[in-house]
């Protein structure tokens, strides 16, 4: 059973440095979307590039992603150790950007282009207020509020973004 | 006595210059030199001045000479023609209330159809049980909550029945949500989408396309509809074509509905009879009608519609370039052609696009004489040497075209430029018949440009880098696969920005290409609007100069022209040609230059025989 799941083609993640546990949770969901599996994996390499490289070398699809407290680092099984394919270093919230480096590590699966924070270039419009039925049943509007800690990933610059890729897209339709 | 003499080709795209020593004791002109620089400005006005500037010093340059030293410039007699494009849509799409949302993100969450009532998330614990609902969900919510809510109302008996996503969650909700559901996400104006209203989603497997809403009678089936409501979301389903999922809502007043825009008629006027066509009657009928109305003697557009205002703004433009008044402009030719471009649907709620009937229109305006002799006498001014024109411009390329390698009489030439193709007849002892139509590269790039709906501007340089240039798609880092299914392996790994894309193979390098179309669809549409254009007016200007306008008369056909530099175009010619038992060939103008250059080299030619025997 064990050699099974090892075998099974997935996306392999390490977390070094002392990453979050949390943050690979994130890059699983990043991945998620693009319908990739992902799996957590253990590196003897301690420096964040080479820790990618060699979970890139484990992974059946040749893709790694290493977490590390600032910075995420995707790397492929032929690129040379030194250079990673992306590696970005997280400002703010660490949490969006494994989603979106999970995303990526998916796409270079899926052979999609990857994303990029420099590609959130179109703003948003200026946003409608919601329609809400003002007369919400509490449960529901605690579930609502509930949820606010949560509320961060989906900050201004991943909006942007789906934003750009939707604009996108509409040029095959 | 020697004489340097430059021959100037000032083409609608570039200036072309042709640098030779001539002796009338020699046999023929020792060439020193050749260039070609962007045209300034529109060819035939005063300011291509600069340009020619530019290309005589890259010339004198390349000999080792100065400007000054140059006995005699010789400049292209009258150019005959300019051109203006146009393109204007016949169709359009209008939503009088925001109705659907036709969507193609790249990953919907689910399948299946739903049909209910838009139920917002937050009120879906006051929905009444067994009635069923869909759920919309704006991105202030966290996947992990809207499934979690979406799993209590399904235990609670409420009928969810799928939901509509803003943020890009679609398929972590559906993974998280315990029944197969269909979720469509990525609306953007999700605050757009009416609650309390009945409407459908459908989301369609891996590899396929919506049926249901696609289909006017599955949208009738899903709503219930009369025969009478149906015919008014035809258009929705129209617009749904294709896609990998969708939502249709039902307003009760919404309305869509294709309107035509007065697409306006054309009224050829010719020598023979004057014909009206309408626009939608489509560019093949308006080309046909072209051949019985004999050569144009004018073309008008009804006036208050779409054709009304092309035609009118290419008389405005040839009147400014010109400065002859608006009355004086007569237009030439027209070069018609139908295209889809996709169209924003007035009144959706996803930005949703689409294809829209549109005519291009490529017109040509005779220009005089007066023009060029105004040029040359303002060039003569500013650069101190002595300018002529030196010949008519479809001799000249011939002339020019005779100094390829294995070329001889009878022959035609055609000169696929950016503003006119051209063709020219040479036989043996009868005059140089030739020919200039509207519509060459620049059309090209229009059709290449609006159909992929590329950003647009003045130049559209996007478009204009497809025309040219083949296409690679960069399939891992190491590799890409050419459009031709080659593929091409590189030692040192590609930008990751490069990475899935589709790229122009340019000689520098590979060059992304900012769109989501494929491969498939870029080359398509390229291939169709070269073959729109090129093959079409080559045929009609071939079948004008050959003997009897019988073109398959004709025995050779040389291709001269910055067109046909084109990496594709003298190919789909020859394949073209070929049932008229044609024989198709680039030129190698002096054994070196290519299809280019020719009527530079043959104002060069032209006066070196006139010295020789005169």
């Amino acid at each position: 059973m064990a050699q099974v799941e090892r075998d099974r083609p997935c996306i392999h993640v390490c977390l070094v440095g002392g990453a979050d546990e949390e943050l690979y949770r994130w890059v699983e969901i990043g991945a998620e979307e693009e319908g990739v599996p992902v799996r957590r994996t253990a590196v003897q390499a301690s420096e964040p590039v080479l820790a990618a490289f060699e979970a890139a070398q484990g992974s059946r699809f040749d893709v790694g992603v290493s977490v590390t407290p600032g910075r995420v680092i995707l790397h492929e099984r032929h690129m040379p150790a030194e250079q990673p394919v992306l590696s970005l270093a997280a400002t703010g919230d660490p949490r969006p950007l494994c989603r979106l480096m999970g995303g990526n590590a998916a796409r270079m699966v899926v052979r999609l282009p990857l994303r990029f924070a420099g590609d959130d270039a179109t703003p948003e419009p200026a946003p409608k207020p919601q329609r809400r039925d003002p007369s919400s049943p509490p449960v529901a509007t605690q579930a609502a509020t509930e949820p606010a800690a949560d509320q961060t990933i989906v900050d201004v610059a991943t909006i942007a973004r789906i934003v750009v890729r939707i604009l996108r897209e509409r040029g095959v339709v | 006595m020697t004489l340097l003499i430059a021959g100037i080709d000032i083409g609608n795209s570039t200036t072309e210059v042709a640098l030779a020593e001539i002796d009338a004791a020699r046999p023929a002109p020792r060439w020193l030199a050749s260039s070609r620089v962007s045209t300034t400005g529109i060819k035939g006005t005063l300011s291509n001045i600069p340009g020619v500037t530019r290309a005589l010093q890259e010339a004198v340059d390349a000999a080792g000479v100065r400007i000054d030293q140059i006995d005699l410039a010789l400049l292209n007699e009258a150019t005959p023609v300019i051109g203006d494009i146009a393109m204007e849509t016949i169709t359009e799409t209008i939503i009088t209330e925001s109705t659907m949302i036709g969507h193609n993100p790249n990953s919907p969450g689910g399948l299946g159809i739903g049909v209910g009532v838009t139920t917002h998330l937050n009120d879906l614990a006051s929905t009444a049980r067994g009635k069923p609902v869909l759920v919309v969900i704006p991105k202030d919510y966290d996947f992990q909550v809207a499934a979690s809510l979406v799993n209590w109302a399904l235990d609670n008996g409420i009928d969810v029945q799928g939901g509509i996503v803003q943020a890009d969650d679609g398929v972590l909700i559906a993974n998280r949500v315990h029944k197969a559901l269909p979720f469509v996400d990525e609306v953007r104006l999700i605050d757009h989408v009416p609650l309390n209203i009945l409407a459908a989603v459908e989301v369609a497997e891996h590899g396929q396309a919506i049926r249901q809403l696609s289909n006017p009678y599955g949208i009738a089936t899903l709503f219930n509809l009369t025969p009478q409501e149906t015919a008014l979301v035809i258009p929705i389903a129209k617009a749904l074509i294709g896609l990998r999922s969708a939502v249709v809502i039902r307003t009760p007043a919404g309305d869509v509905q294709t309107r035509h825009i007065p697409a306006g008629s054309l009224r050829l006027i010719g020598q023979d009879r004057t014909l009206v066509l309408p626009m939608d009657s489509g560019a093949d009928a308006i080309m046909a009608a072209l051949d019985q109305t004999g050569p144009l003697a004018d073309v008008e557009g009804e006036p208050g519609t779409n054709v009304g205002g092309m035609v009118q703004r290419v008389r405005q433009t040839m009147s400014d370039l010109t400065e002859k008044p608006l009355a004086e402009i007569k237009i030439r030719d027209i070069l018609a052609v139908d295209c889809l471009v996709p169209q924003q649907v007035a009144g959706g709620l996803a930005q949703e696009f689409s294809l829209e009937n549109a005519v291009g229109l490529a017109a040509m305006v005779n220009t005089d004489r007066l023009l060029m002799e105004r040029l040359a006498q303002a060039l003569a001014r500013d650069l101190s040497i002595r300018v002529e024109l030196g010949g008519v411009e479809a001799h000249m390329a011939i002339l020019g075209t005779l100094t390829t390698p294995g070329i001889a009489a009878p022959l035609a030439i055609l000169d696929l430029g950016a503003g006119s193709t051209d063709a020219a007849m040479l036989r043996k002892g009868e005059p140089v018949r030739s020919m200039h139509l509207a519509g060459a590269g620049d059309m090209v790039t229009m059709l290449i440009q609006r159909e992929l709906d590329l950003p647009a501007g003045t130049v559209s340089e996007v478009a204009e880098q497809i025309k040219r240039y083949p296409l690679a798609k960069v399939e891992s880092l190491f590799h890409t696969r050419y459009e031709d299914n080659t593929v091409r392996f590189f030692k040192e790994p590609l930008d990751p920005k490069l990475f899935g894309r589709v790229a122009l193979v340019t000689p520098q390098g590979l060059v992304p290409i900012p769109t989501g179309h494929t491969i498939d669809r870029i080359r398509t549409v390229r291939r169709e609007a070269k073959r729109k254009v090129f093959l079409r007016n080559s045929l009609r200007a071939l079948s004008h100069v050959a003997p009897g306008g019988n073109i398959r008369l004709i025995d050779f056909v040389a291709i001269v022209g910055g067109s046909g530099q084109d990496f594709e175009i003298s190919q789909m010619l020859m394949e073209q040609l070929n049932p008229y038992g044609i024989v198709v060939g680039t030129a190698n103008i002096r054994s070196q230059l290519g299809p280019v250059n020719a009527v530079a080299t043959g104002l060069v030619l032209s006066y070196f025989e006139r010295q020789r025997s005169g």
